[in-house]
Parts: structure tokens; sequence; C-alpha cells
């Protein structure tokens, strides 16, 4: 029974993961909360429920094209809020701002749309289960960690030997020192959002798959958030430990206590983690302080 | 030659640079000196294309546009101070962000090399992080970077900050040496008698204009600069 | 009571934690994603102590502030040392659990809510504890202490040179803040007479916080003028119920992009002689790294 509700926190924790490293991508280049992850999380689940509802393709098919949804639907919301404040001087606390209100109202949008129903796909995917042992694993799940390690090795293989990736890491220590070595900073933080949404939007459609879709599944924003913080915050592979505590966390609660107070308690663990270790479980010292 | 006519910079209401004329002649030194706050780092980042600025700023005779890519695609290149270095990434790394311009390999592995027989320390050091090194390492590797977009300018933001007295000679030598490859050198630096003394030429911002120019020589016999700049028991 | 009344009295209390978040963000340059939880944890107490203990009107109102300011306590104690970005995420983070209390506590009548709280809060009363805000804020602002926050919203290294405790005084306006927030909440449990943990959650923070910009940051009656108008707005869209919050949203939006200083940017409305507030934040305070760039 333990093993089995840590079979299913690890898979929900690596959904936490994945949702951490896009959040803490664009933070680390900007300082900046980018809270219009959360809409591209919504949109994920909306965009590969619509594709496989109303194309009738695929859901594996639906969810693909929906990540490029996501990516450039992130991508489009640099360009209209981001890039217009960075113009003119006002970048990132406007931007903050800015991107809690695209995701309001990409939560309203939906929830006008979906007349505030909740929806299943319309055909199984990753359903059933198989037993390793006498542990039974939902497919799902088992497809969710899957994609999660892929997607984190394309993204790691991205950051550490591509020329975009050493733009990205260059541009997240100094976005002036980035642009003295030619490279064009509007470019990179318009493609780590893209990378950021579309890491949102693979989320967003599994979440909806395990769970269901629903206007209000961009809240699992507030889960990466506290990975972020939890494994310290601007740190990818905090981010990745993060998410999977928080995921185990929540389940184990879940499972044992009550679902309805996991939040309390992983507000109480954060409140912890702030006073004995606030640079995070993977952060360095000294460098969170003030 | 690197020329500016009538360049203005402004922040809100504090104006930076006031109608800057300025002329660096090719494969010269020319240092820039002035007081904290005169506008010489903004004159670089001018040129540089980071800071929006409104006169002209040209290079061999072409205006130099305004978007940073390309500058540096046209040769122009700033080394900022050294603790501008990318500390998060490694020697090796920081020189190929230094190449971000440059797309083919082989010209990149060819430049390297060069910077490595430049600074033998960087080489010893390729694969370690830039944060784990001294401010005379850091300062090395962000000339060394610098000249990895191969600039037929450099334009190089205080490069003695935070170095011993020793180091700083040694590091405007280095200067002096990459300047003799034909490379031309707008230098900023805080120490205006070694610059004065390494630059054929130099230029005194006060308050965003510039108040007096003349050769090194000159600016160093200067009674006002003397005064103002070296101190008068001449320990700058 | 009349739709007119109702919207006095809505407008008021919202009115009432704007000035709240003003002092938190607008002066010291704090973020919080957690005053409609305050708003919770003052309306709940209130309530409780109404329906349980058999308190007053005034007394369970301060119950509730007394409340909400020990709670800002837990949440200030342990982020306010940080770096302004762990207080924004402890303030989610709060938000997240005061919602899941509420949810599974039995005290608090779990997900359907309080009900029963008795129906008391007339305009005059809000109009009353609205006035009284008004003048407690300008007087903070003013003060020696408001100074102080704009001091650490400015420069806290240096404001710490110059002898302010930085901690202590993002606490300060954290507290009064949320005792505001408080405030508000009780008021508003005396107004609705029932109470559910959905009334409070995050998106509804997140409304105030994008209110006072829309304000203007640097300004009091910014702050003021645009809890009125918004709430009014909303009162006024009432019949096109499913469009109403993608407008609002719409409306905030362009104008941050077309007017980032907010409608009043740092204006100050005064009596006599013009005076000047102080100038919007200028450092990215909000989940940010600060000066790291």
């Amino acid at each position: 029974m333990l093993f089995q509700q840590i079979v299913n926190g690890i898979s929900v924790g690596s959904m936490y993961a994945l949702l951490a490293v896009g959040f803490s991508l664009v933070y680390n280049i900007l300082g900046i909360a980018n809270f219009s992850h959360g809409a591209m999380i919504a949109l994920g689940a909306f965009f590969s429920y619509w594709i496989a509802r109303y194309l009738a393709v695929p859901v594996p098919v639906a969810i693909l094209a929906s990540i490029a949804f996501t990516g450039l639907s992130s991508a489009l919301v640099e360009l209209v809020t981001l890039r217009i404040l960075r113009k003119r001087g006002q970048g990132s606390l406007y931007f903050f701002i800015a991107s809690l209100t695209v995701f309001n109202l990409v939560t309203a949008v939906l929830v006008y749309i979906s007349r505030g129903n909740i929806v299943s796909y319309p055909r199984a995917f990753l359903s059933g289960t198989f037993t390793i042992g006498n542990l039974y694993i939902p497919w799902i799940d088992a497809g969710m960690l899957l994609i999660s390690i892929v997607c984190l090795a394309v993204l790691s293989y991205v950051m550490f030997k591509t020329r975009f990736g050493l733009a990205v890491r260059a541009a997240s220590f100094s976005i002036k020192a980035a642009q003295l070595m030619g490279m064009d900073i509007d470019a990179i933080i318009q493609g780590v959002f893209f990378v950021s949404g579309t890491l949102a939007g693979v989320t967003g459609a599994l979440l909806g798959v395990k769970y269901a879709v629903y206007p209000y599944i961009g809240n699992f924003v507030y889960m990466a958030l506290f990975a972020c913080v939890v494994g310290g915050l601007g740190n990818l592979t905090g981010a990745v430990l993060g998410g999977l505590l928080i995921g185990l966390l929540e389940t184990l609660v879940s499972a044992y206590i009550s679902s309805a107070i996991s939040p309390a308690l992983t507000f109480a663990f954060l409140v912890v983690i702030l006073l004995l270790r606030p640079q995070g479980l993977a952060g360095r010292a000294t460098e969170e302080k003030i | 030659m690197l020329e500016l006519k009538k360049v203005n910079v402004r922040y809100g209401a504090i104006q930076a640079l006031k109608d800057v004329n300025l002329r660096v002649e090719r494969q010269t030194i020319v240092a820039l000196i002035g007081a904290n706050g005169a506008g010489k780092s903004s004159l670089l980042n001018a040129v540089s294309g980071i800071v929006p600025y409104t006169g002209e700023i040209s290079w061999n005779g072409k205006l130099l546009p305004h978007h940073p890519p390309a500058i540096v695609r046209a040769g122009v290149a700033q080394v900022p101070e050294g603790r501008q270095v990318f500390s998060n990434l490694t020697v090796y790394e920081n020189l190929l962000a230094g190449a971000y311009v440059n797309w083919s390999k082989q010209r990149i592995e060819k430049n390297i090399e060069r910077v490595f027989s430049l600074f033998p320390r960087l080489k010893e050091r390729a694969s370690q992080s830039a944060g784990t090194m001294s401010g005379g390492e850091r300062q090395m590797l962000a000339i060394g970077r610098g000249l990895m977009s191969e600039p037929s300018l450099l334009l190089i933001d205080e490069p003695s900050l935070g170095l011993s007295p020793i180091l700083t000679t040694e590091v405007l030598a280095l200067i002096q040496q990459v300047n003799e490859q034909g490379v031309t050198v707008l230098l900023v630096e805080q120490n205006a008698r070694k610059s004065l003394e390494i630059a054929h030429r130099g230029y005194v911002l006060q308050n965003g204009k510039v108040v007096m120019e003349g050769t090194g020589r000159e600016l160093l016999n200067d009674p006002a600069i003397q005064e103002a700049y070296l101190g008068v028991s001449g320990c700058a | 009571m009349s739709f007119l009344e109702g919207v006095l009295i809505l407008t008021g209390i919202v009115a009432i934690v704007a000035q709240g978040v003003y002092v938190l963000t607008g002066l010291t340059g704090l973020f919080s994603l957690g005053q409609a939880s305050f708003m919770a944890v003052g309306a709940y107490s209130a309530g409780i102590a109404n329906l349980r203990f058999g308190l007053g009107f005034i007394p369970s109102l301060c119950v509730g502030v007394v409340a909400a300011l020990l709670a800002s306590f837990v949440v200030g104690a342990p982020s306010l040392k940080l770096k302004k970005t762990y207080f924004s995420l402890a303030t989610i983070a709060f938000g997240y659990g005061v919602e899941s209390v509420l949810n599974v506590s039995t005290w608090t009548g779990g997900s359907i809510g309080l009900i029963g709280v008795a129906n008391i809060t007339r305009v005059w009363h809000v109009a009353i504890a609205l006035g009284l805000v008004l003048w407690v804020v300008r007087n903070f602002k003013l003060s020696r202490y408001g100074r102080a926050c704009v001091s650490v919203r400015t420069d806290e290294t240096a404001a710490q040179v110059y002898g302010v405790n930085a901690f202590a005084t993002k606490q300060m306006a954290f507290s009064l803040a949320a005792a505001l927030a408080g405030l508000g909440g009780g008021l508003y449990a005396f107004y609705l007479g029932y109470l559910s943990p959905d009334m409070f959650g995050i998106p509804v923070s997140s409304e105030y916080l994008v209110m006072v910009f829309f304000g203007g940051l640097g300004s009091q009656t910014g702050a003021f003028a645009a809890s009125v108008l918004l709430t009014a707005l909303m009162e006024m869209l009432r019949t096109a119920a499913e469009w109403r919050v993608i407008l609002y949203c719409l409306i905030i939006l362009i104008t941050l992009m077309f007017r980032p200083t907010g409608l009043f940017g740092s204006w100050e409305l005064s009596f006599g002689r013009r005076r000047n507030g102080s100038a919007p934040p200028d450092s990215p305070g909000a989940l940010a790294g600060g000066a790291r760039k």
C-alpha cells in the first residue's frame, strides 16, 4: 500500500518537476515569477482535449499538437506584454502583474467556454493498470514518469549542448553581458517562453488525462512555485527534486490523512523549509539572503 | 576609425552624455578618463547599442546600428568589467559565449587557441567554473572572451577594477599586446595615470561632456589633469 | 436592504482591504497574494466569535482583526528576512493552506461554509470604518514609519545602513495590511451572514493587487479610487455575469500596457496645497531577485 502510494507520488511529482523547471527557466532570466505559466497549463489541457474531441485524432497526436500551441501561446504572451514593457524600460515588476492578469483572463475565458463543466477525453488514453509483483501501476502514472524523464533529458541536452542553451545560461547570469556577446536577448527570452510553454503544455495535457479537464487546472502552477522554493529558487536540479518531494508529500498526506488538508500541510512544510533552509534543499547557502 | 558625433544619452531626467564628439583612430589605444558618473560607461554602452542614444556613431565610415548583435557582427566588442564574466559557466563555455556571433566551428577553435596562447592561465582552467577564479583571472577571461568575436574594435570597461597595482600593470600590458596585434582599443579606466601611459590619445569626460582631449603625454603633463585625476603626489 | 446599499457596503469593504494593499505594495514594495486569505481569517474568526461564542458586533470584529494580525506573524516571520520573492511565495502558500483548512474544518463549516452569522453591517458602519482607515493610512504614510517603508522599498541595504530595521518595518506594513484585511473580512461576514471558502481564494487576492496597480502604486488616492471604480464596474456588469471577469481582466491588461503607472501615478488628492506622493517603486520587487541584474 505504501509503495503503491509512492509510485503515485513520484508520477505526480514528475509532473510538478516539469512545471517547476519551466517556471525556473523564466525566473532565472527575468528574476520574476511568470504566472502565465498557469494559463499555459490550462491551455495545454484544453487544446489537447478539443483537438482529440473535435478533430477526432488519436490522443497522443492531439497532445503533441497542443504542446506546440502552448509553446506558441507562451511566446505570444511574451510578445504582447513583456516585450512592450521591456522596451519601455519597465520590465519585471509590471510583467509580474501582467502575467497574473493573463492567468486570470485565460481561466475566465475557459470558464466561459466550458460553462464550468468538467470533461474527460472522448477515448481512453493510457488507461488501465499493469502489475509489477503485487504493485498495480496505472499506465498513466508510468506514462507521466516516462514522458517527464524524456522531456528533462531533451531539456538538459538543449541547455548544455546547444548554442541556444549556452545563450540562455549566459543571459540567466546577466542580460547585459549576454547582449555584449552579440546575443539577441529578445529572441532568447522569447525562446525561453516557448520552451517553458511547451513544458506547461505537456503537463497540462497529462494532468488532464489523469484527473479531468477543467478551467481551474492552471492552479497547478502553485505547486510549481512551491517546488521551486523547496528545491532552491533558480536551481533547475532543485526544481526537479522539489517537484518530486511536493508530489510525494501531497500523495502521502492525501492517502493517509486527508486530501483536503494536504495544501495546509504543504504550507507548513514550506514554512519549515524557509525557516531552516531558505536557500532550498539543493541550493547553496548564503546566496539567498538579501 | 570610431567616430561619435553629437551623441546624447539620457536616463529619464538625467542626461548621461551631452553632445559628445570623439574619435578613435584605427589601431590606436584611446583612454577615456573621468570621475564616477561622468558618463564613461554610458559612452561604451551607447557604442555597444545597449543604451538608447541620439546622434551618430560610426565605425570605419559606416554608421553602427542600434542592435547589439549587429554591432558585434560589425566587429565592435565590449569587455565589461571582470565581475561580468559568466560565473555560472566554465571558462571554456565563457569563450564559446564570446564567439556567439561566429558560426564556424573551425574558426572558434582557432580563436580559442589564440586566446589560450595569449592567456596560458585560462587554458589550465578551461573546464573550471568561472565563478571560482580570482579577480585577475576573471579580467583575463573577460578580455579573452571579448576577443572571441574577432573584433577590430575592443571597448574595455574598467579592467583594473578590484585588482592590485601589480595585476593592473599586467592587465594593461596585455591590452597593449592585443592592440599591437591590430585591434583598436577604447579604454575606460579609473587608474588615469596607468591608462594614459599606454594610450595614444586620451579624452576627459566631466558630467557627460568632453572637457579635454590630447595625446596621452599631453594629458599626463597637464596641470589641471594632474590635480584632478592623477593626484598631486602622483600616487593615483 | 436595497441593491444600492449592498453595492455601497461591498465597495467600502473592498476599499478598506485595498488600503492595506496600498501600504504593503505601494509603500513597502511587497507583493502579497494572500490578502483575501487574511480577509478569510478575519471573516471566519469574527463569524465564529459571533456564532459560537455569542460575542457582539464590535468585539467580534476585534477578534477578526487580532486573528489576522496573528496570522501575519506566522507568514511574515519566516519569509520577511529573505528576498522579497520568498515573501510572495509564502503568501501564496498561506492562501492555499487557509483555503484547505476552511474546507475541512468542522469549526468553519467545511466546504459548505459558515451559515447564520448575524446580519448587522450597515452602510454607516462601513463608512465610519473606511473613514478611519483612510485617516490612519494617510497618517501612517506621512509618519516616520511610512518613510521607513518607502526607504525599505527603494533600497533595503541603504535603509539598514541608516538605522532602519528592515525586517521590523516590513512586518509592520504587512501586519497593518493584514489587520485591515481582517477588518474588511469581519464587516463582510456581518454583511453577508454566511461565508464559504471559495470567496477568498488566491484569484481574489490577485484582484486586490491588480486593483492597487490599476489606481497607481504610488497613490493612496489611486488605491481608493480604483477600488471604488472597479467594484462599481463589476456590480454594473452583474447582468453579463459570464463576461465580466473577462472584461475586467482585459481592462486591467490594457491599462497596464498603455498607462503602466496606473490611473493616478503618484498623484494625491490633497486639501489645500498640492502634495506630491512618493514615486512608484522603481526597483523590481515582485517575486524578483532584486539587484541581481
